[in-house]
C-alpha cells in the first residue's frame, strides 16, 4: 500500500482559513468486479465483497462522468442501461457538493443485481489515481481519472471490454492525451443511445426532456445572478431554509421538531408531522408555512407562538382544484372555531430530505394555447402542488396523462420546477389511469409489462403440451409422498395461482391428521437466481380491480407451482395430528409431493357444508368423496377458531367489493359486496394456524433473523373517532387489550341486532384504528414485540401464499434450512443470507413498502371503478345522443341508500354499503349558504320532484361530532306551506340513514370523485320496508315529531316479524341472516322461557319439542352465518393507515 | 454539507483503509540523547515524541517508595498538532487524565521493585495529532522504555477500536473518531494475552463489543510486531557497531 496525504484548504465557521491534511492510502487490490477478469482466481473474490458483477454478455462498459451523473441521472436509472461503471471520482464529488439525492440514485443502480453495474473505487487504487496539477481546474482532474480508470479497465480486462466514456463537456480529442485508447470511446448520451438503441423512444424522449429542463436551470441561473436581490423578497412567502448545522442543533436542543410531512387529503392545505411523543402532532397551514416542503419530505418545523396555534378545521374541501379557496376558506374557520382545541402550530424551517417522485400529472386547462414554452400542470394526487415545467409543443401534451419530475423549488417561486418525463396517454382513458396508478405506486414497469428478462425465462423447466414437464423420480424419494391423500384446494372461481391445498381425515381412537400443503416455489426459485432478484424486486403480485400484476413468471404461477388438481405437484406440508378437541398433538414440516383430487369453489364448498350432495360444477363422486372431509375440516376448524376468539382474535370488517364487468362493449355490470360464506373462514383459520406453526418453528431456528409478521397494538388515541360513535348509541368500548376490544365490539353487535348497519360500520371504525401489521427480522426487536394483535397469536409470519408474495418465499427457505438443521448447504453464501438479521431487516423493509403500495394501487382502482360505475349509471343517454358530452344535458338521478358514518362542520359523508362507496353529502355550499332539500323535511308523503326543491338560507348547528343539525327559517317555510307535514328542524346524527342521490364531481386533471347530495331521510320504517331491506326497527330516524310515530311502527314491525319471514329474509339477503337468526332465537328462547313459565303454571310439558325447534334455528344459522366477519380477515389489518389518519377528526 | 460516509458500501475506510487494517506504522527508538531512553512513532498522521528519565533519584522526598520506583507521566499537546492552532493549559482534564493512563498502564508492567526509592519520569509530546493519541502515546512509552533499559514483564502494545457504520474496524483516525463513533482502546502484553487497560468513549452496544475487542486484541499483536522489529533491527544495528 502506498500512502499518500491529501491536502486541501477550508474555511472554518470562524472565517479562518484553515490546512486540512488527509491521510489516503492507495491500494492495488481493487477488484474490478467483472466476470471477464483474466486473474486467477479473479480479483474480486480475493477481496470481500458485495456487489453485482459486470458479465461478459455485453462487449461495452459505460463509464458516466459528473455531467451526465449529475444531471442526467434519470436516464441512467432507466433500466434498459447496464454494464454501467460508477467511480468513486464522481460519487465523492455528488456527496461533497450535498446532492445526495442524486449519489442514493446511483446507489441504487449499482445495488440492483439486475443492472449489472458497479461501484470502482477509483480513488484509492494504485494505478487510477490521479493526482490534481498546478492550475488544473476539477473538472479537468476528475475527467483525467476516469480516462485513467478506462484505460485501467481496458489494461486489465486485456481489452476483452470496450469503454464507453459518458460525457456532455468533454469529447474524443480530450483522451488522447494518455498513450493507449484504443477500445476507449468518448460519446454524448445523445451519440450513445442513437448508436445503441435508435428505436426505444423511451429513452430519447427523456433525454430531450432532461436537455431542456437544464437548459431552462441555465438560464434562470444566469438572471438570476442579475436579478436575485430584487425577487428574492418577492411575493412567494417563502423563506431561505437554514442552514443545516443550525438545524442539527435546533433538533438535539428541541428548538425544532423533525419529522415527515404528510399532506390532509381531504384539506390540502394542512400538513401536519408527527413530533415526540411530548408535543404529539403539529399541524401546518397555508403553503407560506409550509415553505417548499412537498408530502413526503423530512422535514425540520419551528413551533408559532401560541397566540397563533389553530385547530385544524374538519370541514369536508368542496373541490380539489382550488388552492386559494382553501386558504380563504381556512382564516375564516379558524377566526370562527378558535373555541376549538387548537393543535401546535409550526412552520418548516428546512427540509432533511427531499422524496419527490415521478408523479403523474396533466396539463392545465386552457395552458395549451398560451405562448412560450413554461406550463404549469397539475398533478393527479392533489397534495402535491402544481409544478412548472418546460416543454415546446404544449398541444401535443394537452388531455394526456404526462409523467413529470420535480427537479428544484428555489424560494422566489411560487410553483416548483419541474419537467417532463414521459405521456401515458389520454386522460380518463381506462388503461391510461391503470398506468398513472401504476406510477403512482412505484410499481416497476418490467412488472406491468408483464415481462421477465431472457435470463430469467431461462432458468424456468419448460413445460409445453408437447414437453410436458414430469416430476422427477430422484426429486420424489426425496420427498414425502402424499399422492394417497385425498387432498383438495378451496378458492375463488377461476383461480390460476392456486397456493394451497388442504387434506384431512381421521385416522382412529378420534384422532384427526389435517395437512396444509402449499405450492413449492422455493424448490423452483433459487436463491439469487434471476427470476428470484426480480421477485424480490416486485416483492408481491398485484391484485387490480380488472387484472393483475405476476411476481413469478407464467409457468411457475399457473402452472408448475399451482396446485392443480390431477398432477403431481410438490408441496410443502405441514402435518398435524390433532385430538377429537382439535388441540395438537404432533406436527410434522416437510417437502411432500401430493395429486390434488379437486379445485373447488368456494360455493360449491360452502353447498356441501350446507349438507348438499351434488354441487353444480362437480361431479357427483368427487363430492360423495369430499364431503365428509369439508365437513370434518368445517368442525375442526370452528374449534381451533373458537380457541382462538377466546384469547381475544378480532373480527373485523372491511368494506370490499368485487366487479362485474360486461362481456362486451368494457363497461361495469355490476358492483357486488363480497359475500362472506362460512368457508372463507374456516379456509382462513386454516392457513392462520399454518402460518403461526411455521413462524414459531422458524423462530426456533433463526432467533435472529426469522421473516415474521407481527401487528403491534393499535394507538390508544386512533380509538377517539370509535369511542365516539359507540357513545353516540349508548355502548361503551373497552380498548384496553385485543380480548376486551373483542368483546366489547361483540356486545354492542349482541345488543344492536336489529341494526347490521351500524355494527358493520363500528368494526370498519376499530379496523381503521389497527396499527398496520408488517414484516419484521426477529433480530431487530424484543420477543414480546412479536405477537399478532388481530389474530392474537404471539408469532406469525406469512407462509401460505409464496406464488404471490415474496415473503412466502423467503419463510419456505428458512423453514427447509431449519429442517436440514446440522446439515447446511454450506458453500453457497444462500445460508448467510437468510442467517443475516441485518439483511432480512432491508429485505422486510422493502416488502412492506411493496406490500403497501400494491394495496394502494388496489384501493385507487377500486375507487377508479366505483366512479367508473357511477359515471354509468347517471349518464344522460339524451346526452350521449347529442354527440357525447352535452354539458348542458341533467345528469339521471342515482338514487341510493347509505348510512352516515361521519359528520363534518359543513356536511356529512355516507356510506353507501350496497356498493361499498363513500363520499361527502354537503349541506353548506361552498358560498356560505346552507340549503336541504325539501323532501328531507317532509315525512312520508315527499313527491317526485321534491328532491330538486331546495331551501336556502338555513342555519346549522353541529355538535360533537356526532350529530348536525339544520333548521329552517319560517319564512322560507311559509313558501312551501302548501306541502303537509313539514318539519321545521332536521338533525342527522351519525349512522342515521339517509336516501342520496350518487354524483360525479368531473375533473380533467383529477379523477373524478363521487360526492352526494340528500335526497331525505330513509324513514319508512314501514313493516312492509322493514321485511324488504331488512332495516329493522331502524332507531335511525332522528327527526323530532315521528321519533314516537316509527317507535310505534317499529313495535309493530317487530310483532310481525314470525320465524318463517325471517327465514325467508336470510334466503333473501345472506348478509342478514346470521344476526336476524340470533336475534331470533333469543327472542324465541325468551318467549319459551316465558311460555314455559306459563305452562308450567299450566302443568304442561312438552319442552322436548321446543329443543328440537332451538337446534333446527341454529342448523339455519350456520348455514348461512357467514356475515360476522370477514372473508380476508388477515388482509383487512393491512388496510393502511394513512387514510384514515387524515381524516379523523382531530381535537 | 453531507457527512460523508465513514464505511463504503465497496467496504473501504475514508482513507482508504479496510476496516481491520492499521495505519501506516514508522518507529524510531534512540532520537534524543539528553533523555535515558527515547522513542518517536507514528501511526499514519499522528505523531507522537516519548522521552524516558531514569530510574534516577525521586525529586520529592515525601513521594519516595522505600521498596520500589515511582512512575511519573507527563503528557503535552504541541498547540500546532492540529490543522488549526489551539494552545492547551498545562492543567487541561484530558491531558492529565491521559497522562494518569499511561502511568496505569505502566505501573504493573515495569519492575518496578528492581528500583526501590527511585523515579522513573516518562514525558510525551504529541507533535501531530490524528485521531488515536492514546494507543500512539502507550506504544511509544514501551519502546522509550525499553530504549532506556528498563525492566519490563512484556512490551505493552495498544491498539484502537471501534464501530464504523455497520462494522468493527481498528485504528480509527480523526474523522471516524469524530464523528460519534464508539471507541475502544486497549493495552495487551502481547505474549501473555493480557490486558492492562481498556478505556472506552460514547456507548456501543453489548452485542458488538465481543467483536470490537477481537479486533482490537489482534491490532495490538499487530503492533507488537511492528514495534518489536524496530528494537530488534535497533539492537543489531547497535551490536554490530559495538563488534567493529
Amino acid at each position: 500500500m502506498l500512502r499518500k496525504e491529501n491536502v486541501h484548504f477550508r474555511k472554518t465557521n470562524k472565517n479562518t482559513v484553515v490546512k486540512r491534511v488527509r491521510e489516503v492510502y492507495l491500494r492495488n487490490d481493487i477488484p474490478c468486479l467483472s466476470t471477464q477478469c483474466p486473474k486467477e482466481p479473479p480479483c474480486h473474490e480475493a477481496v470481500k465483497v458485495e456487489s453485482s458483477l459486470l458479465s461478459a454478455e455485453q462487449d461495452y462498459y459505460l463509464i458516466p462522468d459528473y455531467s451526465v451523473a449529475l444531471r442526467y441521472v434519470e436516464l441512467l436509472e432507466q433500466e434498459e442501461l447496464t454494464h454501467i461503471i460508477f467511480t468513486e471520482t464522481i460519487l465523492q464529488r455528488l456527496q461533497s457538493e450535498d446532492k445526495s439525492r442524486t449519489y442514493k440514485s446511483l446507489r441504487q443502480v449499482a445495488k440492483d443485481p439486475r443492472r449489472r453495474s458497479v461501484v470502482f473505487s477509483n480513488e484509492h487504487c494504485k494505478e487510477t489515481n490521479v493526482l490534481r496539477e498546478p492550475e488544473e481546474s476539477i473538472e479537468h482532474r476528475d475527467w483525467r481519472a476516469l480516462v485513467q480508470t478506462a484505460a485501467w479497465y481496458r489494461r486489465h480486462l486485456h481489452g476483452c471490454a470496450n469503454i464507453i466514456l459518458l460525457s456532455e463537456e468533454f469529447n474524443q480529442e480530450d483522451v488522447l492525451r494518455i498513450d493507449d485508447t484504443t477500445g476507449i470511446k468518448v460519446m454524448s448520451l445523445k451519440e450513445y443511445l442513437t448508436q445503441f438503441w435508435p428505436r426505444t423512444a423511451v429513452l430519447h424522449e427523456l433525454l430531450t426532456s432532461l436537455k431542456e429542463a437544464i437548459l431552462e436551470e441555465d438560464l434562470e441561473n444566469k438572471t438570476q445572478g442579475s436579478t436575485t436581490s430584487k425577487k428574492a423578497s418577492g411575493g412567494t412567502g417563502y423563506q431561505e431554509y437554514k442552514p443545516l448545522s443550525e438545524l442539527e442543533a435546533g433538533v438535539k436542543s428541541e428548538r425544532f421538531f423533525q419529522g415527515v410531512m404528510r399532506v390532509r387529503a381531504n384539506h390540502r392545505d394542512q400538513a401536519f408531522i408527527r413530533g415526540d411523543a411530548n408535543i404529539g402532532e403539529i399541524v401546518i397551514v397555508g403553503s407560506e408555512h409550509r415553505n417548499r416542503a412537498v408530502h413526503g419530505d423530512v422535514v425540520v418545523v419551528e413551533l408559532l407562538n401560541k397566540s397563533s396555534w389553530v385547530a385544524p378545521s374538519t370541514h369536508i374541501s368542496y373541490n380539489p382544484e382550488e388552492v386559494h379557496a382553501a386558504a380563504e376558506d381556512e382564516e375564516e374557520s379558524s377566526s370562527g372555531v378558535r373555541t376549538r382545541e387548537v393543535k401546535p402550530t409550526g412552520r418548516v424551517v428546512g427540509i432533511m430530505s427531499r422524496n419527490w417522485q415521478p408523479y403523474v400529472a396533466t396539463l392545465q386547462e386552457g395552458s395549451e394555447k398560451e405562448a412560450g414554452s413554461f406550463h404549469l400542470v397539475l398533478p393527479l394526487n392533489p397534495i402535491i402542488p402544481k409544478i412548472r415545467i418546460r416543454h415546446h409543443d404544449a398541444k401535443v401534451l394537452a388531455n394526456q396523462r404526462i409523467v413529470v419530475r420535480i427537479d428544484s423549488w428555489p424560494v422566489n417561486s411560487q410553483y416548483p420546477n419541474g419537467h417532463y418525463v414521459r405521456s401515458i396517454g389520454p386522460a380518463h382513458d381506462l388503461d391510461t389511469e391503470i398506468s398513472a396508478i401504476l406510477i403512482e405506486h412505484g410499481i416497476s414497469v418490467s412488472q406491468t409489462t408483464q415481462g421477465f428478462s431472457e435470463g430469467s425465462l431461462k432458468e424456468m423447466p419448460i413445460n409445453t403440451p408437447e414437453r410436458p414437464w414430469v416430476a422427477d423420480p430422484a426429486e420424489l424419494s426425496r420427498r414425502r409422498d402424499l399422492r394417497n391423500h385425498i387432498v383438495f384446494s378451496i378458492d375463488p372461481p377461476n383461480c390460476q395461482d392456486i397456493d394451497d391445498a388442504i387434506s384431512i381425515k381421521e385416522i382412529g381412537n378420534g384422532q384427526i391428521e389435517f395437512g396444509v400443503h402449499i405450492a413449492d416455489v422455493s424448490y423452483f426459485v433459487k436463491e439469487n437466481s434471476l427470476t428470484d432478484l426480480e421477485a424480490r424486486a416486485r416483492g408481491t403480485t398485484v391484485y387490480l380491480s380488472d387484472r393483475r400484476f405476476d411476481m413469478l413468471p407464467k409457468v411457475l404461477s399457473e402452472q408448475l407451482c399451482s396446485l392443480r388438481h390431477h398432477v403431481d405437484r410438490y408441496a410443502m406440508s405441514v402435518m398435524w395430528t390433532l385430538d377429537s378437541e382439535a388441540n395438537v398433538l404432533t406436527t410434522w414440516y416437510g417437502r411432500s409431493v401430493i395429486r390434488s383430487a379437486c379445485e373447488m369453489e368456494y360455493e360449491q364448498a360452502q353447498g356441501l357444508l350446507n349438507g348438499k350432495d351434488v354441487v353444480p360444477g362437480l361431479d357427483a363422486k368427487i363430492c360423495k368423496q369430499l364431503k365428509p372431509s369439508v365437513v370434518l375440516l368445517a368442525k375442526t376448524m370452528r374449534k381451533v377458531r373458537a380457541r382462538r376468539m377466546a384469547k381475544g382474535g378480532l373480527e373485523l370488517e372491511s368494506s370490499e367489493v368485487k366487479f362485474k364487468f360486461k362481456e362486451e362493449g368494457g363497461g361495469i355490470s355490476d358492483i357486488l359486496p363480497k359475500q362472506p360464506l362460512e368457508v372463507h373462514q374456516i379456509i382462513e383459520e386454516a392457513m392462520v394456524m399454518a402460518n403461526g406453526y411455521v413462524a414459531q418453528r422458524i423462530y426456533q431456528g433463526f432467533r435472529e433473523s426469522a421473516m415474521l409478521r407481527h401487528h403491534p397494538p393499535p394507538i390508544e388515541s386512533h380509538f377517539k373517532m370509535l369511542l365516539r360513535a359507540a357513545e353516540s348509541r349508548g355502548f361503551s368500548i373497552d380498548t384496553t387489550s385485543n380480548l376486551a376490544l373483542a368483546n366489547s365490539l361483540r356486545e354492542c353487535a349482541a345488543k344492536s341486532e336489529n341494526d347490521i348497519e351500524f355494527v358493520k360500520l363500528l368494526k370498519t371504525m376499530a379496523t381503521m384504528a389497527m396499527s398496520e401489521a408488517s414484516y419484521i427480522s426477529s433480530g431487530s426487536m424484543e420477543v414480546s414485540k412479536y405477537a399478532h394483535y388481530g389474530l392474537a397469536l404471539d408469532f406469525y409470519t406469512h407462509f401460505t401464499s409464496p406464488i404471490r408474495r415474496y415473503a412466502d418465499l423467503v419463510v419456505h427457505r428458512q423453514l427447509m434450512s431449519c429442517l436440514l438443521g446440522s446439515t447446511p448447504q454450506t458453500t453457497d453464501n444462500s445460508s448467510d443470507f437468510l442467517r443475516n438479521g441485518l439483511k432480512m431487516e432491508q429485505v422486510a423493509g422493502h416488502l412492506n413498502y411493496k406490500n403497501r403500495e400494491s394495496k394502494l394501487a388496489q384501493k385507487d382502482s377500486t375507487e377508479l371503478f366505483q366512479t367508473l360505475y357511477v359515471l354509468q349509471k347517471t349518464r344522460n343517454p339524451a346526452a350521449v345522443e347529442n354527440g357525447g358530452n352535452d354539458p348542458e344535458a341533467e345528469d339521471l338521478p342515482f338514487i341510493e341508500t347509505g348510512i352516515v358514518s361521519e359528520i363534518r362542520e359543513n356536511g356529512f359523508f355516507v356510506f353507501v354499503p350496497r356498493f361499498g362507496i363513500r363520499g361527502p353529502v354537503y349541506l353548506k355550499e361552498k358560498s356560505g349558504e346552507i340549503s336541504i332539500p325539501l323532501s328531507a323535511l317532509k315525512q312520508s308523503s315527499a313527491g317526485e320532484s321534491d328532491h330538486l326543491v331546495t331551501i336556502s338560507g338555513c342555519e346549522m348547528d353541529t355538535d360533537s361530532m356526532t350529530q348536525i343539525s339544520v333548521k329552517v327559517p319560517p319564512q322560507a317555510l311559509r313558501a312551501h306551506a302548501s306541502s303537509p307535514n313539514v318539519l321545521s328542524l332536521v338533525q342527522f346524527r351519525l349512522f342515521d340513514k339517509v336516501k342520496v342521490a350518487l354524483r360525479l364531481k368531473k375533473s380533467l386533471a383529477h379523477r373524478h370523485t363521487i360526492y352526494m347530495t340528500l335526497i331525505g331521510l330513509d324513514h319508512q320504517a314501514t313493516p312492509a320496508a322493514v321485511s324488504g331491506t331488512g332495516k329493522i326497527g331502524s332507531r335511525t330516524t332522528t327527526v323530532a315529531p315521528m321519533k314516537s310515530h316509527s317507535g310505534r311502527l317499529f313495535k309493530k314491525a317487530g310483532e310481525q316479524l314470525q320465524q318463517d319471514e325471517v327465514k325467508r329474509i336470510a334466503q333473501q339477503d345472506p348478509s342478514l341472516a346470521p344476526l336476524l337468526q340470533r336475534d331470533l332465537i333469543q327472542g324465541i328462547q325468551e318467549g319459551q322461557q316465558q311460555q314455559q313459565q306459563q305452562q308450567q303454571k299450566k302443568g304442561g310439558k312438552n319442552s322436548r319439542k321446543q329443543q328440537q325447534r332451538v337446534v333446527d334455528l341454529e342448523e339455519v344459522y350456520y348455514q348461512s352465518r357467514p356475515e360476522s366477519s370477514l372473508y380476508n380477515l388477515i388482509e383487512s389489518f393491512d388496510r393502511f393507515r394513512i387514510v384514515e389518519s387524515n381524516e379523523s377528526p382531530s381535537s | 454539507m453531507s457527512r460523508a460516509e465513514l464505511l463504503s458500501p465497496e467496504g473501504l475506510r475514508i482513507d482508504g483503509r479496510r476496516p481491520a487494517e492499521l495505519r501506516k506504522i514508522t518507529s524510531t527508538t534512540c532520537v534524543l540523547s539528553q533523555a535515558d531512553g527515547s522513542a518517536y512513532l507514528e501511526h499514519g498522521n499522528t505523531k507522537v515524541l516519548a522521552a524516558v528519565y531514569g530510574p534516577r533519584e525521586a525529586r520529592h522526598r515525601a513521594l519516595v517508595l522505600h521498596d520500589r520506583a515511582i512512575l511519573n507521566v507527563e503528557l503535552n499537546v504541541a498547540p500546532f498538532s492540529t490543522g488549526e492552532r489551539r494552545r492547551r493549559s498545562k492543567n487541561d482534564k484530558r491531558l492529565l487524565e491521559m497522562a494518569s493512563f499511561v502511568k496505569q498502564t505502566f505501573e504493573p508492567v515495569v519492575i518496578a521493585t528492581l528500583y526501590p526509592r527511585s523515579q522513573i519520569d516518562i514525558y510525551l509530546q504529541v507533535i501531530q495529532h490524528d485521531g488515536g493519541t492514546l494507543q500512539a502515546c502507550i506504544n511509544a512509552t514501551t519502546m522509550a522504555l525499553i530504549d532506556a533499559g528498563i525492566a519490563m514483564t512484556d512490551y505493552v502494545c495498544a491498539c484502537t477500536a471501534g464501530w464504523v457504520e455497520r462494522e468493527a474496524a481498528i485504528d480509527l483516525n480523526y474523522i471516524e473518531e469524530s464523528s460519534d463513533t464508539s471507541e475502544v482502546t486497549i493495552a495487551m502484553l502481547p505474549k501473555s494475552s493480557k490486558i492492562t487497560l481498556t478505556q472506552m468513549e460514547s456507548r456501543l452496544h453489548v452485542d458488538k463489543l465481543e467483536e470490537v475487542f477481537r479486533l482490537a486484541g489482534e491490532g495490538c499483536k499487530q503492533m507488537y510486531e511492528v514495534m518489536d522489529k524496530t528494537i530488534r533491527d535497533r539492537a543489531e544495528d547497535l551490536a554490530r557497531k559495538m563488534a567493529v
